[in-house]
C-alpha cells in the first residue's frame, strides 16, 4: 500500500462524512478513486437511483505533492454550484492529506534521529572505558555493523605500526579497496558515497567511505558496504555520525597513548638528568690556601656542560670545564663521555700537564664527535698549592677570566681549538704562578651570551667589570654575585644555554 | 635565515645572513647539503651575520670536516668583528682557513 492510500485509509471517516452529505444532497453515488481503481464507493439510498444510466457525471481531482492523484466522482448532480463547492472541499483535502503526510515524515525521521541518538551513545558507553587501539576498533565496527544494517563495516588506519584493519562481521572486503579509497580520501579530501567502479564485480552494490580524522587530520576511513535500505539521506546521516564517534574515540585512545609515551620518556629524562647531576662533583675538595667553587644550571632537563675537580694530595689539583656544542640528550651522552674518558686520562697519565691530557680526549673521542657533528671545547687546569703553578691547556674554551690586583680582570683567549674539530692536534700547554688574591674564572658561554629580551647579550665587557668588583670575595661569592646578574639580566627572557662557572681564587 | 649558493668556476659559494644560532642551523644544514651534489670546494660568505652561536659553529665545523675527506673544504670570508672574535676566541681560526674578501677566499682554492 502507499503513503497516499495509508493516508486516505486513515482518514475514511473524512470521506464518509463528505459521502453522506453529497448522498444527503441528492447525489446517486459517491466515489473516491485513485486512477482508475476505487478506493471508497457510496452507493445511493435507492436502488431505481443508482441504475440511472443517463445521470450526470462530476470527476474533481485531489492534488497531491503536486499532481493529480486522486478524484472524487460524483453521479447524479450538476450545477454550477455543487460545482464551485466540490472544487473548495477537493482543495481542503488535498491540503489537509499533503500536510499530514508532513507530518507523518517529520515523525518518522524524529523517531530514526532518537534511535540513532540512542545507537550513538550505546557505541559511545560501550568503548568510554577502552584504551586500547584494537578494542576500541573491534567494538565500533560491530556496533555500526548493527546500528546501520549492512553487510560489512571495515576500519582503516594508517598507524606507525603497518596499517591497522578491522572488519566485521567477516574479512570479506579485499583490503586493497580500503587503501586505495584512503589514498582517494587523502588526495581530495571528502568521503567517498560510491563503491569504486573496479570494485564492484565483487559483490558489492552500494556503500560509502567516511575519512576519519584525528585533531584534523585524515589518518583513515571507515566503510559500510551493502545496505538493502540504501545509503539515502537519513542512511547517510547515521554513517557520517557513525563515522565521527570513531574518529572521537579513536582519537582519544591516540592522544592517550601519546600522553602515556610522554610521560614515560619524561620519567626517562629525569632519571638522565638525575645521572647527570650526580655525575658532577659532589663535593668541593678542601685544599689549604685554595678557595674553590663551582656551579651548573643547565637550560633544559639534560645538558652539555660540565665541571670537575680532582684533587689527591701530592698531586696538583686538577679543574675543567668543558661545554658541548648542541643541547638535550645527545649533548648529554658526549658531555658524559667526554668527562668519563677526561676524568681516566687524567687519574692515569704519568704527567702533571694539561696539554696531553686534552690530545688523549681528543684522540679518543673525535669520530664519535664527528658522528654526532658536534665538538666540545674543555679548558683544564693543574695547580700545584706548593708552588702556586698552574699547568693549563684550553680547547676553544671562552670565557675564562683571570684576575690579578695588577692588571685587573683578563680574558684569557684559548690555546687551541675545541675538541673533536680536527684529528691529531697536539694541544699546548701553558703556565703561570698565581699569586696570592689572584682569581680564575672559568665560565661557559652561557654566561656570555645571556640574553635580555631585547636581544642583547650579557657580553665579557659587563662579566669583567663584575669579576673586578667582586675579587675580594670568596669564590663561592664570585660565583654568586655572577649568576645573580645573569639572571637579573635574562629576567624577561628564558634561559637559553647551559651556564656553568668554576671560580678558583688563591689564598696564599 | 636566509641562505643561497652560487657555483662559480667549480666553487660554491654559499651566502648566509642574519642571526645564525641553534634555530636556524637546520636551515644551514640543508643549504650545505646540497653543494655537496655541486662541489666539494665550498666558500661560506658570513658578511652580513651577526652571530654564531656554538651549535652554528659545528654546523660549519661538520662541513668541513666532511669536505676535507673528499679532498676540498670550507673557507669563510668577510667575518664580521663580533664573528670573528668568536673564531678568535675558541681559536677555531687555527682549524678554519679564513679570508677577509670573497676574492681572497675564491683565489685560495687556485683551482
Amino acid at each position: 500500500m502507499t503513503t497516499l492510500q495509508n493516508l486516505v485509509v486513515r482518514h475514511k471517516p473524512l470521506f464518509d462524512g463528505l459521502a453522506e452529505i453529497w448522498l444527503d444532497e441528492g447525489a446517486h453515488e459517491f466515489t473516491l478513486l485513485q486512477g482508475d481503481q476505487v478506493i471508497f464507493h457510496y452507493p445511493g439510498r435507492t436502488s431505481d437511483v443508482t441504475a440511472d444510466g443517463d445521470a450526470p457525471i462530476l470527476d474533481i481531482p485531489i492534488f497531491f505533492n503536486g499532481r493529480a492523484a486522486l478524484s472524487m466522482r460524483l453521479i447524479g448532480v450538476d450545477t454550477a454550484l455543487i460545482q464551485r463547492r466540490l472544487d473548495f472541499q477537493t482543495q481542503l483535502l488535498s491540503e489537509i492529506l499533503s500536510l499530514e503526510d508532513e507530518l507523518e515524515g517529520m515523525t518518522v525521521e524524529l523517531i530514526d534521529t532518537q534511535d540513532q541518538m540512542l545507537a550513538l551513545y550505546k557505541l559511545a558507553r560501550s568503548v568510554r572505558t577502552q584504551f586500547e587501539l584494537p578494542v576500541i576498533l573491534e567494538t565500533i565496527v560491530r556496533e555500526s555493523y548493527a546500528i546501520l544494517k549492512v553487510e560489512n563495516v571495515s576500519i582503516l588506519l594508517r598507524t606507525d605500526d603497518p596499517n591497522l584493519i578491522m572488519q566485521y562481521p567477516d574479512d570479506k572486503l579485499p583490503a586493497s579497496l580500503l587503501t586505495d579509497a584512503l589514498r582517494e580520501i587523502q588526495n581530495h579530501g571528502y568521503e567517498i558515497l560510491q563503491p569504486p567502479k573496479n570494485y564492484q564485480n565483487s559483490g558489492i552494490y552500494n556503500g560509502t567511505i567516511i575519512p576519519i580524522a584525528v585533531q584534523e587530520k585524515i589518518i583513515g576511513c571507515i566503510s559500510f558496504v551493502n545496505r538493502v535500505e540504501g545509503f539515502d539521506s537519513p542512511g547517510l546521516k547515521l554513517a557520517r555520525a557513525l563515522a565521527e564517534e570513531a574518529s572521537v574515540q579513536i582519537e582519544k585512545v591516540i592522544l592517550h597513548q601519546r600522553t602515556l609515551e610522554q610521560a614515560k620518556l619524561g620519567a626517562e629524562l629525569s632519571l638522565a638528568a638525575n645521572i647527570q647531576t650526580q655525575l658532577l662533583p659532589q663535593s668541593i675538595p678542601q685544599i689549604d690556601g685554595v678557595d674553590l667553587f663551582a656551579m651548573s644550571l643547565q637550560a633544559r632537563q639534560v645538558g652539555g656542560d660540565f665541571y670537575d675537580m680532582m684533587y689527591k694530595e701530592g698531586a696538583p689539583l686538577t679543574i675543567a670545564v668543558g661545554d658541548v656544542a648542541g643541547k638535550g640528550m645527545s649533548a648529554a651522552l658526549l658531555m658524559a663521555m667526554t668527562r668519563t674518558v677526561f676524568r681516566t686520562w687524567t687519574k692515569t697519565l704519568a704527567t702533571n700537564q694539561a696539554g696531553p691530557l686534552l690530545t688523549m680526549v681528543n684522540d679518543d673521542l673525535y669520530d664519535d664527535y664527528t658522528q654526532v657533528s658536534s665538538f666540545t671545547t674543555l679548558f683544564v687546569g693543574r695547580y700545584n698549592p706548593e708552588t702556586r703553578l698552574l699547568r693549563y691547556a684550553n680547547a676553544g674554551h671562552s670565557p675564562v677570566i683571570y684576575y690579578t690586583k695588577d692588571q685587573g680582570a683578563v680574558l684569557m683567549t684559548a690555546l687551541d681549538m675545541p675538541l673533536g674539530v680536527l684529528p691529531d692536534v697536539a694541544f699546548e700547554d701553558a703556565s703561570m704562578t698565581l699569586n696570592p688574591g689572584d682569581v680564575l674564572i672559568v665560565a661557559t658561554d652561557g654566561f656570555s651570551e645571556a640574553g635580555d629580551s631585547g636581544g642583547n647579550f650579557f657580553g665579557y665587557d659587563r662579566l669583567l667589570q663584575i669579576v673586578e668588583n667582586n675579587a675580594h670575595q670568596s669564590a663561592q661569592l664570585i660565583t654568586r654575585t655572577l649568576f645573580d646578574a645573569i639572571h637579573l639580566f635574562e629576567a624577561t627572557s628564558n634561559q637559553n644555554d647551559d651556564q656553568t662557572l668554576l671560580v678558583l681564587k688563591i689564598l696564599k | 635565515m636566509e641562505t643561497s649558493i652560487t657555483l662559480q668556476q667549480g666553487i660554491c659559494i654559499v651566502n648566509l645572513s642574519g642571526r645564525f644560532d641553534s634555530f636556524h642551523v637546520n636551515t644551514v644544514r640543508s643549504t650545505l647539503a646540497e653543494t655537496r651534489d655541486q662541489s666539494v670546494h665550498v666558500i661560506v660568505n658570513l658578511g652580513v651575520v651577526n652571530f654564531m652561536d656554538s651549535s652554528a659553529v659545528a654546523v660549519l665545523v661538520n662541513e668541513m670536516k666532511h669536505t676535507r675527506q673528499h679532498g676540498g673544504d670550507v673557507r669563510l670570508c668577510e667575518l664580521q668583528p663580533t664573528v670573528k672574535v668568536i673564531f678568535e676566541l675558541t681559536r677555531l681560526d687555527k682549524a678554519f682557513k679564513i679570508f677577509t674578501t670573497e676574492v681572497e677566499a675564491f683565489e685560495s682554492f687556485s683551482l
